[in-house]
Parts: structure tokens; sequence; C-alpha cells
């Protein structure tokens, strides 16, 4: 309905911030296998900077530098902030961003944490409209398992990481929950809000 | 695991209170509806202070007190009282083989398995499957209807609140087990909810104590999960977002 509003609004958007631009592609440039193994690769980096048993610091610098890697981290942070983003300048959303990578690698980090010595079993995956969304199991060490699904986009001819469902439950949706929190609870400023971000988990 | 006709008109009754419920309400698939959130809010603080004074220091005794492989006894009790109820609300969504499964769960485990207490009907190969009657209702097409935090007993909706009090009216294991056991069983249930909150302390502790928002959280976290359960463990496109599109 609103569609060449949105496009143009979209493109406007990329062209104004060049590294958090992306372009809806209709024919996808990556295939199921790419996908899958994406995931793959992720939970084995994701795994071993658990199992290494070091500082917490460490680990949680790993996960940034892993999600750096596989995730689309701009548009995560940008998608968890809502619609206050566009009321954001440029740098207060360089600024959000920065700061939004490190909560994000502590966020995971500490919910990951409990998946020590577990196992990650890439399934299968399915097509979705501009991606894929792969199918895992994590079996924990005491032979419990839960299901873990990761949306797998393409971002600007990459594909990365862009949300992933526990057992049903959507990680971006509950890292928004939290954010929209945490702006609420600072009246709104996106200053206040990216100090707090720094040290948040 | 006959219904008397008694209680037929009780749950007639039930599901026509239900009905009239869900039919006022639309739910948004994507989003929460929840227009009852300045009292839910509310409960959800109730419900807190109880968990910090009373189910929390349980769950940690239980934890102390009760060994896995007790754990494991108590878990496979409560389980089994349940069957009966699994196998009702089987059948009513026309579910044939599990509700049959449900039953030889239910025979198999009461028998050989000494009451309940082991469970060698999964040995055997029947699998087990929960079921309960907000399941039912969401088969026969009813819509979740508004988010509510229940006092005592924390997340739902009103389609589930239905459920929940069909459930413990036409519970079928209330015609099975001779009543002078009731206070066994309710024991048993009332035990093995310290047990649950012990299980998943550290998830619970997380969402409740150290979530920036504990109630969104715990919406979020009971809505999607739910959803997710009674799409047959899917997540369909709509479920994913657009991440392509503005806000």
């Amino acid at each position: 309905m609103k569609m060449n509003k949105n496009i143009t609004r979209r493109y406007a958007l990329g062209a104004l911030v060049a590294p958090i631009s992306f372009f809806p592609s209709s024919i996808l440039a990556f295939s199921k296998s790419d996908a899958e193994g994406l995931i793959k690769n992720l939970t084995v980096d994701v795994l071993s900077a658990i199992n290494e048993q070091k500082s917490e610091e460490l680990m949680f610098s790993k996960f940034e530098m892993i999600f750096s890697k596989y995730a689309d981290v701009p548009l995560i942070a940008r998608k968890a902030l809502g619609p206050k983003w566009r009321e954001a300048s440029k740098p207060q959303r360089t600024a959000y961003v920065s700061a939004f990578r490190g909560y994000m690698a502590r966020y995971y980090g500490k919910r990951f944490e409990d998946f020590l010595g577990s196992k990650i079993i890439v399934l299968n995956s399915r097509k979705t409209s501009g991606g894929f969304l792969v199918n895992s199991d994590i079996v924990l060490t005491d032979g419990s398992s839960f299901q873990a699904q990761w949306h797998v986009i393409d971002a600007r001819g990459k594909f990365l990481m862009y949300n992933l469902f526990l057992e049903g439950v959507s990680v971006l949706s509950d890292v928004r929950v939290q954010i929209g929190s945490m702006l609420d609870k600072r009246g709104g400023s996106i200053d206040k809000l990216t100090a707090y971000l720094n040290t948040a988990a | 695991m006959q219904f008397k006709s008694e209680n037929l008109i009780k749950a007639i009754l039930l599901i026509s209170f239900g009905f009239i419920f869900t039919a006022c309400t639309q739910s948004d698939p994507n989003g929460f509806y929840d227009p009852l959130e300045k009292i839910n809010r509310k409960t959800h603080s109730f419900n807190k202070s109880l968990d910090k004074i009373l189910l929390r220091p349980a769950s940690k005794v239980y934890g102390v007190v009760v060994s896995d492989f007790a754990d494991i006894l108590i878990n496979n009790f409560t389980n089994n009282l349940s069957e009966p109820s699994n196998a009702a609300n089987h059948l009513l969504q026309g579910k044939l083989k599990k509700s049959s499964n449900s039953t030889a769960r239910f025979l198999v485990n009461t028998t050989i398995g000494i009451g309940g207490i082991t469970d060698p009907a999964s040995r055997l190969g029947i699998s087990s499957s929960e079921s309960d009657f907000g399941k039912t209702l969401h088969a026969w097409g009813f819509n979740e209807g508004a988010y509510v935090e229940l006092p005592f007993y924390a997340a739902s909706t009103v389609r589930d609140t239905t459920g929940i009090v069909v459930d413990f009216v036409m519970d079928p294991i209330n015609s099975i087990i001779p009543s002078k056991y009731k206070p066994h069983t309710q024991g048993a249930k009332l035990i093995e909810l310290a047990g649950d909150r012990n299980e998943y302390g550290e998830i619970i502790d997380n969402m409740l104590y150290k979530n920036e928002d504990s109630y969104a959280s715990q919406r979020l976290y009971y809505l999607q999960r739910r959803r997710f359960d009674l799409n047959n463990n899917t997540i369909s496109d709509d479920d994913l977002g657009n991440p392509y599109e503005d806000e």
C-alpha cells in the first residue's frame, strides 16, 4: 500500500547512513547451504568462546567479534530501537550502534553461558522472504534439548544472521522490550540510553 | 474417562462464557493484545513478591532436599496424573493417535510403572505429548483473547484461562482416583511446582529480577512460547517480521 513511499524513504536513508544502508533484493544471492553453513560456523565459534572458560570479559569481547563477523549488528541495533531511530542524528546513531555492539555481546554472552559443554546441531532450513530460517537443536549436557531457529538474511549482498528464536521466543523482540524500557526510564533520551548501554548487560 | 452430564453442562457454560470473552477481542498475531495491562502489572508485582518470599525459597529447599532421582519420580508421578486429561483433550481435538497414546501411557505407567512413579511407557516407545483445554479451544478456532496475568498462576490469556478452569473442573482423573487420595495428588502437584521453579531457576531469575521490565519480558516469553507450541513448533513468516521494513 505504502510501498513506494517506503522504498523511497529506505533508499534515502541508505544514502544518508552508508554503513547502515541495505537493499532489498528479490533474487537471493545465497543458497540454503550458505545459510546453514553460516550458522554452523557461527555456533562452532560461539561454543568455543564459551568452552574456553576464560574471564567473562574475554568471552564478551569474543562474542562481539563473532557478531561483527556473522550478524547484521547495525540493522539489529536499529530494529531494537524502533521508531526512535528516525529521530536520532547521525552521530547519535553511530554512538548508539557502537554501544549496542557491546550490549548485544553481553546480552547473548550471559544467556549462552548456560550452554557450557552443549552441542548445537544444525538440522535443516527453509526459505523465507528475503532469507532463510535455519533449524537447530541445542543439546545440553544433561541430555535435554531445545529448539533454536536462526533467521539469516541477505544484507547488502552478504548473508548475515538477523534474529534467533529460542523455543519460539524472538531474541530480537526481547532485546527490543529491554531497550524500550531503558529508553522510557531515561525520558526517551537516546544519549542517556547510549551511555547506559555501554555498561548494561 | 466418562463425562458426567453435570460436568458436560458446566463445560458448555464455561465454553460459551469463554466465547463471549474471546469473541469481543481482536488479537494481532504479531503483537500483544493487553487491554488489562494496568491491572496485570499490579498482579505481576504481587506474583513477583510471592515468588520472592515463597516459591523461590521453596524451590531452593527442593533443590537441596530432593535428590535428582526423587525429582524424576515426582515428575513422573505428576505427569502421569495429567495423562487422562491429555487423552481427553487430544480426543476433543480429533488427534486420535495422540489420545490413544496418552491413554496407553496412563494404563501402562499406573500399573507396571508403580502408580506412575516410573515411566516404562516411554521405554516401550509410547511417546508422551501434553495437551490442555486451551489448546483444544485453539483447535476449535477460538481467538487467543487478551493477555492476563493471573494471581498465583502467572502468565495466561483469556483463552488459556478458560482452558485452565475447564481442565480443573473436568479433569477425568477426578473420577478415576478415589477422593480420599486427592490431598496426596494435589500435594504432589504443589511440590512439583517448587521442582519446576528449581529446574528453570536461572531462566526465571533472569526474567523476574535481572530484566529491565520483567512484566513485558514475561508477557513476551509466555505468548511467543505458547504460540510456537500451538503452531507445532514452527515459526511463521509473520513471526519473522520484515527486516527491511522501515518503522
